[in-house]
């Protein structure tokens, strides 16, 4: 009975988490092609792992876009994606978002009043973490500066973005469907 | 460990942003479900970095939603595995999203079972149509079973070298008319076969007389005037011929002879 109640939790799903998903992981791989191939990968993995989900935990959104993070990541460490980057030459200036080809979408407005809104120092620490799956340390020597500061940054950061959600106004509605 | 010092420290937000260690997480992990100010500072981060996530959203390409279904259908087909949740706690979506699965679950097994009992209504009703059809099978065999009885008797009889052939020619009443009787003194049987009478007039019926030494024993009325049936007449002893009457409805204690439509004598 669930089994095939399985594959239409993942259309729920999908419904309504892809847009956030792709979005992550396009931001992180910084090629569609590849970001298409990765997401599935994402789907098929949170359908293979869903016992493994655990609510006390973390919400279905946190577990599935740290699914979607890690596996974007783990493609951008692969000697494939290297190579292709460089035959591409992208830009992999990562965190001027001024250069991304998804612009149009509306969030972006958001995105663009929030980054105004967070320092640059902070954001840059936050999105090297966040999309590129650095470390502290590997931060620290990107950056060239001191480990205390790279965590005084992450906590400063993360405090400055929830203020800014809690300030404003534009939350998602993601959610709103569901229940 | 103090709950404010965690809360400034700075692990909390590696733990949101995953920096850290499998085993500094569990610590967290468990500190967390102990102090609920501690689980709703990770939920408040948390909620920030989806928030987050959810600028940067762009809607994937069509097609890919079918790709995912199409490979998650094969692996299904392959292994099939269900999502379980691992904590039945309430009040979290991914509770809500199964127990919606659940429900959905419920109610297509109401509809399954409604469906069972509407095939087992009309199965029965089925049977019951072919539980009569048996019965009337069954006793059209027994009838078919008992007339191929009478068939093979009479035709060993017919067949019996002992059985004698008596026509009953027309007299003249009606001189086209032929019965014939098939005697058989051994086993003691006798048929009728009218070949060709006049039908009876109304009030009127044909009546069997047998010769025993110049007397006429009633031997029954003939219901079957005519086809080619052969009809069970009562064995009589010593018979030497027979006759057939026209006699009022109900027969006659003695034949009326002017109303003979055909006779006809045994051939020893």
């Amino acid at each position: 009975m669930l089994q095939s109640g399985n594959s239409e939790v993942i259309n729920l799903l999908y419904d309504d988490y892809s847009d956030a998903l792709y979005g992550v992981v396009l931001r992180i791989v910084n090629s569609e092609e590849i970001a298409k191939d990765v997401i599935q990968d994402v789907f098929v993995k949170i359908w293979k792992n869903g016992s493994k989900y655990d609510p006390a935990k973390a919400t279905l959104f946190t577990w599935m876009l740290n699914i979607a993070r890690n596996t974007a990541i783990d493609v951008t460490r692969s000697s494939y994606f290297k190579k292709t980057l460089k035959n591409r030459e992208l830009n992999s200036n990562v965190y001027n978002s001024g250069n991304f080809s998804w612009q149009n979408n509306v969030d972006q407005i958001g995105l663009q009043k929030l980054v105004n809104g967070l320092d640059e120092k902070y954001r840059v620490v936050v999105d090297l973490i966040y999309f590129k799956g650095y470390t502290q340390k590997e931060v620290q020597e990107h950056l060239d500066i001191p480990i205390g500061t790279v965590k005084s940054r992450v906590r400063i950061g993360l405090r400055e973005l929830r203020k800014l959600f809690a300030n404003i106004v534009m939350l998602p509605i993601i959610f709103s469907n569901y229940f | 460990m103090d709950i404010e010092k965690i809360k400034s420290s700075g692990l909390l937000e590696q733990y949101v942003l995953g920096l850290l260690s499998p085993v500094e997480r569990e610590k967290i992990d468990v500190l967390a479900a102990q102090h609920p100010a501690l689980k709703s500072e990770l939920n408040m981060l948390q909620q920030a970095m989806e928030e987050y996530a959810n600028l940067h959203s762009v809607p994937p390409p069509t097609g890919l939603k079918k790709k995912i279904k199409d490979r998650i259908n094969i692996l299904e087909e392959e292994s099939p595995r269900s999502i379980k949740v691992a904590s039945t706690k309430p009040n979290n979506k991914i509770f809500k999203l199964f127990s919606g699965v659940a429900a959905a679950a419920i109610v297509g097994l109401l509809g399954l079972c409604y469906l069972l009992f509407d095939q087992q209504q009309s199965a029965k009703n089925r049977l019951a149509i072919l539980e009569e059809k048996l019965n009337k099978i069954e006793s059209s065999y027994t009838n078919l079973q008992s007339s191929k009885v009478q068939v093979e008797t009479k035709f060993a009889t017919l067949k019996d070298l002992g059985t004698h052939h008596v026509h009953l020619r027309g007299s003249g009443n009606a001189p086209n008319s032929l019965a014939v009787i098939y005697w058989n003194p051994d086993h003691k049987k006798g048929y009728l076969n009218v070949v060709e009478m006049p039908v009876a007039p109304h009030g009127h019926q044909y009546q069997i007389w047998a010769d025993v030494n110049g007397k006429h024993l009633d031997m029954g009325l003939i219901d079957t005037i005519k086809g080619n049936s052969l009809v069970t007449i009562p064995f009589i002893e010593n018979s030497k011929g027979f006759v057939i009457t026209l006699e009022k409805e109900g027969g006659s204690q003695h034949p009326t002879v002017e109303k003979m439509y055909v006779k006809g004598e045994i051939e020893l």
